[in-house]
């Protein structure tokens, strides 16, 4: 396993950073600053800034324009634009045989087994498929 | 010949700069002012502090950012946002 491999970051690290309400709001904190000294670099895909986005404007956050920008202003975060649909992908196996998975998890586990990447998540369901697949290989 | 304009606190001579020269790294630290050397009242150097340089970490600058925002504009997700992320957008999975 590569030490120093990039993490992909889900949508469940990042709004329980942005929520101090949330039960997982230090966790998160810690698991950045975990990241700071491993010295590795976040990936996030702009699938994942899409769900982030909806979910803060659909929610009314206010002041979600400026989250927003944080996710894609390239200060913390490495944005991946590439995302091409294929009935053949692995993330749509995965969303049509794994109950509790949904497609951008999918999405995102695919792209970190393509791209020997670590998965950073608090869905617990996504990551017991991202463990198990990620053993697999 | 030519003058300079400096403040008579920070002109020394370099006899008192040699034997005190403890004295005015701590000086030069505290107050982060130049001092002039001169040596038979002519300018022969500088004594320089060096100015901190404090280099901020990305992570700690997304940090306080995030921090920022969250004084300006908090949110009020409720404690269990994060995990309900799914359910939010697409409904129960």
């Amino acid at each position: 396993m590569a030490k120093n491999r990039r993490y992909l970051i889900d949508s469940s690290v990042v709004m329980a950073l942005f929520n101090e309400d949330d039960r997982q709001y230090k966790k998160a904190i810690e698991v950045f600053k975990r990241i700071k000294k491993e010295k590795r670099e976040i990936k996030i895909s702009c699938i994942t800034v899409m769900e982030l986005v909806s979910l803060m404007k659909y929610k009314k956050f206010e002041g979600w324009q400026k989250y927003g920008e944080k996710l894609v202003d390239g200060s913390m975060f490495i944005l991946d634009n590439a995302y091409i649909f294929d009935p053949n992908d692995l993330s749509w196996d995965l969303v049509m045989k794994k109950e509790k998975i949904g497609m951008v998890d999918a999405i995102e586990i695919e792209h970190c087994l393509q791209n020997d990447e670590e998965l950073l998540s608090f869905d617990k369901a996504q990551n017991k498929v991202w463990k198990e697949l990620e053993a697999r290989n | 010949m030519y003058f300079m304009i400096v403040h008579m606190n920070n002109i020394i001579n370099i006899s008192d700069f040699r034997s005190k020269i403890f004295d005015y790294i701590e000086i030069a630290g505290k107050n982060g002012k130049q001092i002039a050397i001169t040596k038979d009242k002519e300018l022969v150097g500088w004594f320089v502090p060096k100015k901190k340089t404090e280099k901020i970490d990305k992570f700690d600058k997304f940090l306080s950012d995030i921090e920022n925002l969250q004084k300006k504009y908090p949110i009020k997700g409720g404690k269990n946002l994060s995990q309900n992320i799914d359910k939010i957008l697409y409904g129960k999975k």
